[in-house]
């Protein structure tokens, strides 16, 4: 090798022209440039490439929270006043109205022109009632003699060519309708479209209705109807002008060779008793589950009977409940589905009631009537109130004349106040497909708009705020994407997938952050160098590992595993650390000098060891520990040997209210809080058996599964008291709490005292008071469980509860291991990098490796470890194979770590193949796409803060 | 020693160097590449006998003055050699060190004076592969013997890097650092200790009303002395001043100068030192080593006034090195 003698550098230093020699070449700035350019193109390729993501997301987004976008139709006056009922076509094109006498106008929206006329009624009879169920397009007609028919009542669109059409509507412009007035046998003539020179749109009124049938009791005309289909089942309810209420099971035949259908009803008796003082009511209303009626009086008093089996049991009055504490109801309607009533007040209100399954708060069938919601409109009395046949998108008119459209499950305005009339609005309706509204004043106008509704069941409110869904309890958060039936509400609450992935992340970074940050800086700082050169690679091809093999071995392998020896695994969770710190206390008793001779990889080796060591104890500890802990008590195996006796009325706890079968959790809350147990459908009480019995019992339950001693069994509310859980919770806060009072307030003169001992005293000691600590933290667990029992709170209502195969504890592990990577092989370069001259410093005055670590390196490696955690953090909140694969996917709300969860993530993952393309469901995938977005950018915003702080600390190093 | 493994003393030397980073980038180019069969031609090779005779490989005796043999000696260095791995970088050591004076360590980039005085507290052991033959006592207790405990044996000794290297804490907390690590958390016994340091340090009045603050936010020079007053915080046996100045400016020097005289009259100074000026101002006694080997050892006096070796005349005026 040649060295450059001090003459060069002399000669440089002083000469310009030497200097001046050394030209740049030009390609060499050709290619500085180019470079320079393609950096730069690429960098702001990548930054508009994200901006157009999120822009993008935003965009697909953005429609969910957009109300309707009206815009004005067709409107003129009409030859048709009073409508009491009204149907629309498809297209808008034309409308039946039905008046108070029955007499049904077909009539063209294009301009107001009556077609033509026709009667409900039957011969001689006048019609006094009517009613229509807008999803099946069925009829109910009530008439003056106390018959009822029921039938068809719909607008049906034919298209068809140039020759079929009448001759009238050759002259019809393509674009517009035009009317075939009837003629011969077409008796309501039509409205025809001419959707293009050679193809026409034919709207014909299709009114098939029945023979009239005879209601069996009461006397007068029917005054109150509704009818309610259930598949091919039809059932209707009728009050006549006496007050006696039928509800008949209605079956129609029609005569072969044609006719009219005959109508056949099958009354089912009701036992109609009103509230005192009150005389008929004003609405009468069947349930769609048609086991139940509904009477509803004008001042919101509303009464409710069931029977259930209506084929067998009459109707008898269950509940009577006030739905309108004040005000009066002007007009009613019942909700797509048939289970939610619309109440239309005096005073702009739409209230909508619905019967809520609640076994606590409910009547005798554990259910009771609510009102979920109450919308507020302009002030004036709402006249009318549409109901679609497709969502539960609900047209209000009021008597100001003014339209309103709303979702009362979304409690979403889709548009509100649009001017339809001076006068007030007597009937309304949403076009069938949703595309638009119809109004009709009393006075014979009417008026169209064409509507882009939108996404009508998606708000705000919906999807991060509690909504009281049909049938349910109170207001919750609930995520259901899909459901059995179309008239089924659709619950969009992004709460639970958020909560969730919160979930989630928690669980696996409690596992995975503390093993993986102390495991760095075992490498980092205390390992071996040669050790260190394998482990630190083999850790991190663990990260290469695809989530969707950890996802499927946690399914199948982990989940299953870990039901068979949950015991095991729980206790491990306690053995291990405390195997690993006996052992460091046992080193201390070795002589230093023969430690000394110890290899580093035996080192290693023995803390293997040691892990199997103190797993293979967990394997019979934990079991020992399950029959020691999770067993049923002694007046259980009473109860289930059959030794008991049934309690009185009057001791039964109030807040069963008339249950008939409790839910484990429940028959858990008797046992738990009034001492008793449920048995054969029975409140009951156990009874200390003899001496013989005993034996039997002992024998009986022997070979009983559900008697073993097992978790599971206690998690799931089998058995049990509390107390065991609570103390299993205990142990690692109350050790953690102990040990660092230790370390404060024990430790240091317990030191200064052994000092003055010798070495092997002195580890003896140490040792001492180690195992004095946990048998303290044990005693303290165990009375902290005492304490948190004898409060009457019980860990199975929080943080445990019925076991899942498919559970957070697994999900966690699993979960854990995809992100120990990561966070290992961040923390470990963050501490490798902290300078060694520092390590130097602290070590040459005297601090041990430990207290060098923790003292001088963690501090300032904290800046690189909290970006290690917040990359796992972001990893585990983004994680999908893994959560889709083994947690089961409830999007339950609870912290339960025996239960699985839905995130975010994996609900992308799994319903986005099957949302169709800008449905609301499609919009709201996004948004989880969105909010997911979201929370990773705030953590990680407010982790870089936070990173930044630390790392000014030692900027300056 | 045979005479490929003189060649392999050079690379091996710079192996000395790397861990804690010194010398480096304070040497001027040619001293650097001193051997390499003798190409070099910059220094004339015929007048060094003792020289040659270590690039060579072969045993010197050093020449240890009488007046160094006469002190009371807090360290006995004796017969010590170290490895890193098979290249040997000190080769039979023999040195006493005098109690309450300072001592310097003179010699080219790579002689080992470095290795030397880490050897003393032993954070060679830190480095792979390190082992080392021969025998230290300090106080009369050995420092490389089975049951040494290490932490024990540093904590009896106080050291200053070539690097100022406060940790990043306050000033306060860095300086009672050393006390802290031993379970010390007495405010009282703390803050007197702290200006006792700094004051002996000569840092006290620059720093008393900033006690709190980070100690990054100093000057070099401050932080050096920061550094010495961490050292001594805990009343060391001996001070190991690994060139302490090496980094800073001339007033900063000037300044820890002045400070290693004036500790000097408490504590027993061990300096490594690559200016020939600071080891002639600050010192009592000289050690000139060469390629691991320790060539002259006497009085500061004596070794740049006296020196009984040529070698040694021209190392420390300059013309050879």
């Amino acid at each position: 090798m040649r060295t450059l003698g001090p003459g060069v550098w002399a000669s440089m230093g002083e000469s310009e022209q030497s200097l001046s020699r050394r030209a740049t070449r030009r390609h060499v700035h050709a290619i500085d440039h180019l470079a320079g350019v393609l950096i730069s193109v690429g960098g702001f390729l990548v930054i508009v490439a994200v901006l157009g993501i999120c822009v993008y997301l935003v965009a697909e987004v953005v429609p969910l929270f957009r109300g309707a976008d009206v815009r004005e139709g067709s409107a003129a006056s009409m030859d048709a006043k009073y409508p009491r009922l009204v149907v629309c076509d498809e297209y808008k094109r034309s409308a039946m109205l039905v008046d108070a006498q029955g007499v049904v106008s077909l009539v063209n929206l294009g301009d107001g022109r009556v077609v033509s006329r026709g009667t409900l009624a039957s011969e001689g009879r006048r019609v006094t009632a009517m009613s229509r169920e807008s999803s099946s397009g069925r009829v109910a007609i009530g008439l003056d003699d106390g018959s009822v028919r029921t039938g068809e009542l719909q607008i049906e669109g034919e298209t068809v060519g140039k020759d079929e059409v009448s001759a009238a509507a050759a002259s019809i412009e393509v674009g517009k309708a035009g009317i075939v007035p009837p003629s011969g046998d077409d008796v309501w003539g039509a409205v025809v479209e001419r959707i293009s020179e050679t193809q026409y749109r034919v709207l014909k009124p299709k009114v098939d209705l029945g023979e009239p049938a005879e209601l069996d009791n009461g006397t007068g005309a029917v005054v109150s109807i509704d009818l309610r289909t259930r598949g091919s089942d039809e059932f209707l309810v009728a009050m006549r002008e006496d007050g006696s209420v039928s509800y008949e099971l209605v079956s129609v035949t029609r005569p072969l060779g044609g006719g009219t259908p005959k109508t056949m009803l099958s009354p089912v008796d009701v036992k109609a008793a009103y509230p005192e003082g009150r005389s008929k009511p004003d609405w009468v209303f069947v349930s769609g589950d048609q086991n139940q009626l509904l009477l509803l009086w004008r001042d919101g008093l509303c009464q409710r009977y069931l029977s259930t089996n209506v084929y067998e049991k009459p109707f008898e009055p269950i509940e009577t409940a006030d739905l309108l504490p004040e005000g009066s109801i002007s007009t009613a309607a019942m909700q797509l589905g048939g289970l939610t009533l619309l109440l239309g007040d005096e005073s702009g209100n739409v209230h909508s009631a619905f019967i809520a399954v609640d076994p606590i708060k409910g009547v005798s069938d554990g259910a009771h009537l609510v009102v979920g919601y109450r919308h507020h409109f302009d002030d004036a009395k709402i006249t009318s109130i549409g109901v679609g046949n497709r969502d539960r998108t609900v047209v209000v008119g009021d008597a100001a004349g003014k339209v309103h459209v709303f979702n009362p499950t979304s409690h979403k305005e889709l548009a509100s106040g649009l001017a339809a009339f001076e006068g007030e609005v007597a009937a309304t309706l949403p076009a069938p497909k949703l595309d638009g509204i119809v109004a009709f004043s009393a006075a014979g106008q009417y008026r169209v708009w064409s509507v882009e509704m939108g996404h009508p069941e998606v708000s705000v409110r919906s999807l991060f705020g509690k909504l009281w869904y049909e049938g349910t309890p109170e207001p919750s958060y609930v995520y259901q994407s899909s459901a059995g039936e179309d008239t089924s509400e659709i619950k969009y609450s992004l709460v639970p997938l958020v909560f969730g992935t919160i979930k989630a992340t928690v669980f696996a970074m409690l596992f995975a952050v503390p093993l993986a940050v102390l495991a760095a800086i075992y490498t980092s700082e205390f390992m071996d160098k040669h050790v260190r050169r394998v482990v630190k690679p083999t850790i991190e091809m663990m990260a290469s590992l695809p989530s969707v093999v950890l996802g499927f071995v946690a399914a199948i392998v982990v989940a299953p595993l870990v039901r068979d020896i949950l015991p095991m695994v729980l206790m491990s969770f306690f053995v291990v650390p405390l195997g690993m710190l006996v052992a460091a206390y046992a080193w201390q008793l070795i002589p230093p000098p023969a430690t000394r001779k110890i290899r580093p990889g035996l080192k290693l080796a023995m803390m293997f060891m040691i892990a199997a060591g103190s797993m293979a104890l967990a394997s019979s500890a934990g079991p020992a520990a399950e029959r020691a802990m999770f067993r049923p008590s002694e007046r259980e195996r009473w109860v289930m040997g059959g030794s008991y006796e049934p309690v009185v009325d009057a001791e039964r706890p109030a807040w069963l209210g008339n249950l008939r079968s409790l839910s484990p959790e429940q028959q858990r809350r008797l046992r738990v809080e009034n001492g008793l147990f449920f048995q054969d459908g029975k409140v009951v009480r156990a009874v200390e058996p003899s001496a013989e019995k005993k034996a039997e019992i002992d024998l009986s339950l022997a070979s009983n599964e559900s008697a073993a001693p097992s978790i599971r069994t206690w998690l799931d509310g089998g058995f049990g008291g509390p107390w065991p859980g609570w103390m299993l919770a205990m142990i690692g806060p109350v050790a953690m709490v102990l040990s660092v009072i230790n370390s404060k307030y024990v430790s240091r003169a317990f030191h200064e005292k052994l000092l003055h001992l010798q070495r092997l005293t002195a580890a003896l000691a140490e040792t001492a008071r180690f195992v004095l600590l946990i048998v303290a933290t044990l005693g303290v667990s165990a009375g902290l469980a005492a304490l948190l029992s004898s409060a009457g709170l019980d860990p199975r209502d929080s943080f445990f509860g019925s076991f899942n195969q498919r559970n957070t504890l697994v999900v966690g592990i699993i979960m854990g291991f995809a992100v120990i990577p990561i966070i290992y092989t961040i923390s470990e370069d963050a501490l490798s990098s902290v300078p060694d001259m520092l390590r130097s410093a602290s070590l040459g005055a005297g601090a041990t490796p430990w207290q060098t670590a923790v003292r001088i390196v963690l501090p300032v490696a904290a800046s690189g470890i909290f970006s290690a955690v917040m990359i796992g953090f972001g990893r585990a909140a983004g994680e999908t194979m893994i959560v889709v694969m083994a947690t089961g996917n409830t999007a339950t709300m609870k912290w339960n770590v025996f239960e699985g969860f839905r995130t975010l993530s994996a609900t992308i993952a799994v319903e986005l193949p099957e949302a169709p393309v800008g449905s609301a469901h499609f919009r709201v995938l996004f948004l989880c796409g969105l909010v997911l977005f979201a929370m990773t950018f705030v953590l990680n915003t407010t982790a870089e803060a936070v990173r930044q702080h630390f790392r000014r600390r030692s900027a300056a190093l | 020693m045979v005479s490929p493994v003189e060649s392999n003393s050079v690379p091996s030397g710079r192996v000395m160097i790397r861990p804690m980073a010194q010398d480096r980038g304070s040497i001027p180019a040619r001293v650097t590449m001193p051997a390499s069969g003798g190409d070099g031609g910059a220094t004339p090779q015929v007048r060094y006998p003792i020289i040659d005779a270590i690039r060579r490989g072969e045993a010197v005796e050093s020449r240890t003055h009488e007046s160094v043999k006469l002190e009371d000696h807090v360290l006995q260095i004796r017969q010590f050699c170290l490895w890193y791995g098979a290249a040997q970088a000190l080769h039979s050591i023999d040195m006493p060190v005098a109690r309450g004076r300072v001592t310097a360590l003179i010699g080219p980039s790579g002689c080992g004076k470095s290795t030397l005085l880490r050897s003393v507290n032993r954070l060679n052991d830190l480095i792979d592969g390190v082992h080392v033959k021969g025998e230290m006592i300090l106080n009369g207790r050995p420092v490389y013997a089975h049951d040494v405990d290490v932490i024990d044996l540093r904590k009896r000794m106080g050291m200053v890097f070539q690097k100022p290297n406060p940790f990043p804490m306050s000033i306060y907390e860095n300086v009672v650092y050393p006390l802290r690590i031993d379970g010390e958390n007495r405010r009282s016994v703390l803050d007197a200790a702290c200006e006792r340091s700094l004051k002996a340090a000569a840092i006290w009045d620059e720093v008393k009303d900033r006690l709190s603050q980070s100690a990054l936010g100093l000057s070099g020079g401050q932080q050096q002395r920061l550094c010495i007053a961490r050292a001594i915080v805990a009343d060391p046996e001996v001070l190991l001043l690994d060139e302490p100045c090496s980094a800073l400016d001339p007033v900063a020097t000037l300044r820890i100068e002045d400070l290693i005289h004036e500790i000097s009259e408490r504590y027993t100074v061990l300096i490594v030192t690559h200016n020939m000026q600071q080891a002639a101002r600050v010192s009592d006694y000289t050690a000139f080593m060469y390629l691991g080997r320790l060539v002259e050892y006497g009085s500061t006096a004596d070794i740049f006034q006296r020196p009984t070796l040529e070698e040694t005349e021209d190392y420390v005026s300059g013309r050879f090195g």
